[in-house]
């Protein structure tokens, strides 16, 4: 599926830690946890953390268990 | 893929048959190597494919697949390994190699996370070590194969590029899951803890292990969104009353003592994935070699250098670090 667009609740919802979708990927594991860390210390913070995490899907969006994460994540 | 530990004439002629090649050895005979496109670790503790060993005489090879595009190879030093990700390939990933105990492992262990680009490409690699016996005797040093320059402080990386119909993909197999115990959180990001908050009331870390009689081969875990990211115990300093570390803890991050693992093969085995295929790399922990007591044991397909740390985009520990390359 393709990345929605920020106005969607949960790409904070998902940097805040208010939900809890299975991932897949390793690298999104992390990523998360940092801006997790980040967003909780500043939440100003949450836009450069989505901008962040979109670059980072787009990067990887080739991976399986990139496509994965994202409809765990935004497909429900 | 082949990778496995060679004598040193092997290695001599693949290098002069222009081979790029990750390494891994004692430093002796990784000094007796000629010039090339090669980067090394020092080591010499290996997963073969006949089982954990400890040698000086050999050298563990990763050759690159076919499929990789093209390599090239950079050195860091403390100040400037904070590039590491931006340097990265556009389609590809890096393997990575930092002497431990030096600045730049510090560095990177502290701060990756923070780096311009992290984990924006896979970054794969290790913490070179020494014998047990020579820890605080001899220096743990990484190789730059092309200019034959030996650090024992810095990192040396080599990017491989792919092709786009492939695409690499790291993960870990880490035995240990967070224990039923206590949450404990941490004041202050770093290598070693004094007071730190159970269950959110402050105590000193190191009343609280020896009152609980912890094992302190167990690690910290913390669940990063279902990746369990260990931090082992290195000693306890009784008189300052703080406990000393392999990696860093975080602060803000919940972390819980390891379940006991009961049979280290048969968990590992566990835990091996299915789709686990076409594995470029692996490195597992000197404590898991250790305390698994591996000496002798296989551990199937990830063979590799035993390292006093590994790297999955940050430092880990107590893990087996693993990159696969994948048709997409």
């Amino acid at each position: 599926m393709a990345l929605p667009g920020p106005s969607h609740p949960n790409w904070e919802k998902l940097i805040a830690g208010s939900i809890s979708p299975n991932i897949e990927f390793l690298g999104t594991k992390i990523l998360l946890s940092r801006l997790n860390i980040q967003y909780q210390e500043d939440n100003g913070s949450l836009r450069d953390c989505m901008v962040e995490l979109k670059n980072f899907f787009d990067k990887n969006m080739a991976l399986p268990k990139v496509q994965a994460d994202i409809e765990n994540i935004f497909g429900a | 893929m082949n990778n496995k530990l060679h004598d040193k004439q092997s290695v001599i002629n693949m290098i002069n048959e222009g081979q790029n090649l990750i390494l891994a050895g004692h430093e002796d005979i990784l000094k007796e190597l000629p010039k090339g496109s090669w980067i090394a670790g020092t080591i010499p503790y290996f997963m073969d494919k006949d089982g954990g060993c400890s040698t000086a005489d050999k050298i563990f090879v990763t050759q690159l697949p076919e499929c990789v595009v093209s390599s090239n190879i950079n050195a860091y030093s403390a100040d400037t390994v904070k590039n590491v990700y931006t340097d990265g390939p556009n389609n590809g990933f890096g393997v990575i190699i930092i002497p431990a105990t030096s600045a730049t492992h510090a560095s990177f262990a502290l701060d990756s996370h923070t780096y311009d680009g992290f984990a924006m490409h896979p970054l794969i690699g290790w913490i070179s070590g020494v014998f047990l016996e020579d820890l605080g005797k001899i220096s743990p040093k990484v190789f730059d194969g092309r200019t034959g320059t030996v650090m024992e402080d810095g990192a040396v990386v080599m990017n491989l590029e792919l092709p786009a119909n492939k695409i690499a993909d790291i993960d870990i197999i880490n035995v240990f899951q967070q224990g039923e115990g206590d949450t404990i959180t941490f004041p202050t990001d770093g290598f070693s803890a004094k007071d730190v908050y159970i269950n959110g009331e402050k105590t000193n870390f190191v009343d609280y292990l020896t009152t609980n009689e912890i094992d302190l081969k167990l690690p910290l875990v913390a669940d990063m969104y279902g990746a369990m990211i260990n931090t082992s115990f290195q000693s306890l300093n009784e008189e300052e009353k703080q406990a000393d570390l392999y990696a860093p803890v975080f602060k803000g991050v919940p972390y819980k003592i390891a379940r006991p693992t009961e049979n280290y093969e048969k968990d590992f085995t566990s835990r091996i994935p299915a789709d686990a295929n076409n594995v470029f790399f692996s490195c597992n922990c000197i404590l898991n070699y250790l305390y698994a007591e591996l000496e002798g044991k296989q551990t199937g397909k990830f063979t590799g250098p035993v390292t006093f740390g590994e790297i999955a985009y940050q430092l880990l520990n107590q893990t087996l670090a693993y990159i696969t390359i994948e048709d997409i």
